[in-house]
């Protein structure tokens, strides 16, 4: 094979022709020829799957999801382990909470207590004060002329009793978010609760909504690092 | 080979949710894009294929557009996906194996004529890759993926005019790399056997890749 530019000559003319497919008689029609030459049997081999995905888009509703891009997936995993941490680090702080919640006090108390859920959220912002506070003293029973200022015009459908809460915390049901804010308690606090008392740690994955969780098929997240429902439990045991 | 005008129809059918109309589309464009990907991606070239005709068929709905637009669309596609894995692998484009391979590659006759008459779609695409990326690029979008030089400036994010002149010199280059004589090849090649050492090639080029 020779080098240089000027052994054969490509003038603008001729390439325009190799470029729109025509032959020149030139030796690159042979190269380009080959590069356009018909499919062989190996390229087509992805043919089965591209047809079947093909046939799912067909029969998935007009709407179509959009792929998931790197960013949004990375952001996911970010915020994924945000919430672990925060959850680990507010599990520390008010642990004595979550031992009053696996000895069932907290649920005796709290289920028609708002003043017992302000009464941990007020452990969680000042722990050094209030956290032996709720161990030691069970919150009393609430009046029930005590209704949660947040929620003027209380929807029948709307839990605010923990035991609902929880009960829609366990259906994964979108509800669960907008009554926890509804009912003015935190939801940190009301999270952990109901996975406390869940019960066995091998529950805890699907016992949690998935509202963080993306459909991303090709690469599963692990959504808490080392199980949520442990950290919970033995954080609040080990105080 | 279909028509292009037919295409245009098979297009629509194909957005309608034909499936015979979707296929001949893959059995059309999945070769070019193929082969374009070849020179961007190098062996993972099929993987991204793979992941640009998932995403052609669930978004084919949403194109709007004759067959030479779906050409374009497509190859933006594939062009995309390429460039999500080299971002992520953190790499350029690669350069395709050295020119050499042409020889080696065309089937092992003993005269360089012969075996240049049995270059093969593996060996020339080869070629291609080996050129500087930009030229490359220009190359297989304009004669491979059958694009006119807007459409492959669109996607390439270039002039027109460049890329028109970025594929001269990549012809330019080829032709120097192939070191062929100045002069046209016999006319008897051309007219008698044009048809016969491109398509036969391609069986020992399928022997070699599987």
């Amino acid at each position: 094979m020779t080098s240089g530019e000027e052994v054969t000559p490509m003038d603008r003319r001729t390439a325009d022709s190799l470029l729109r497919g025509d032959r020149t008689g030139h030796a690159l029609d042979l190269v380009l020829a080959a590069a356009q030459a018909p499919a062989t049997a190996g390229e087509l081999a992805g043919e089965a799957d591209v047809m079947a995905a093909f046939r799912a888009a067909a029969h998935a509703p007009a709407a179509h999801r959009k792929r998931p891009s790197a960013l949004h997936s990375c952001l996911t995993r970010m915020l994924t382990l945000k919430v672990a941490a925060v959850a680990f680090a507010t599990s520390a702080t008010v642990g004595g909470v979550a031992l009053a919640a696996n000895n069932g006090a907290l649920h005796d108390t709290t289920a028609s207590a708002p003043e017992a859920s302000a009464a941990a959220v007020v452990s969680r912002q000042s722990p050094a004060v209030a956290g032996p506070k709720t161990t030691t003293v069970p919150p009393r029973p609430a009046a029930p002329t005590s209704p949660p200022p947040a929620s003027p015009s209380p929807a029948p459908s709307a839990p605010h009793r923990m035991p609902d809460l929880c009960a829609d915390f366990q259906r994964n049901d979108q509800r669960f978010g907008e009554q926890v804010k509804r009912s003015g308690k935190n939801r940190t606090e009301v999270e952990r609760f109901c996975r406390s008392k869940a019960g066995s740690p091998n529950k805890a994955p699907s016992s949690r909504p998935t509202r963080e969780r993306k459909p991303s098929s090709d690469r599963p997240q692990q959504q808490w690092p080392g199980g949520g429902e442990p950290m919970n439990s033995s954080a609040g045991q080990r105080r | 080979m279909v028509d292009a005008e037919d295409l245009d129809a098979v297009v629509i059918a194909a957005q309608s949710g034909d499936e015979e109309a979707f296929r001949l589309l893959y059995r059309t464009q999945q070769p070019p894009l193929l082969r374009y990907l070849r020179i961007l991606v190098g062996e993972d070239a099929e993987d991204v294929a793979s992941e640009a005709w998932l995403q052609i068929a669930r978004d084919l709905r949403t194109f709007s557009g004759d067959f030479d637009g779906f050409r374009g669309w497509t190859a933006t596609i594939a062009r995309h996906r390429a460039m999500d894995l080299l971002r992520a692998q953190r790499r350029r484009p690669q350069a395709g194996p050295p020119v050499e391979t042409l020889t080696e590659l065309s089937g092992g006759d003993d005269t360089a004529d012969r075996a240049l008459e049995l270059v093969t779609t593996d060996a020339a695409v080869a070629m291609i890759a080996a050129l500087p990326p930009e030229q490359a690029e220009a190359v297989m979008l304009r004669v491979v993926v059958g694009l006119d030089a807007k459409s492959t400036g669109q996607i390439l994010g270039r002039r027109a005019g460049a890329i028109r002149t970025a594929a001269y010199r990549g012809l330019r280059q080829l032709a120097a790399r192939l070191g062929q004589p100045a002069h046209p090849p016999p006319e008897q090649r051309r007219s008698t056997s044009w048809n016969g050492p491109v398509t036969t090639s391609v069986a020992p080029a399928l022997k070699e890749m599987t």
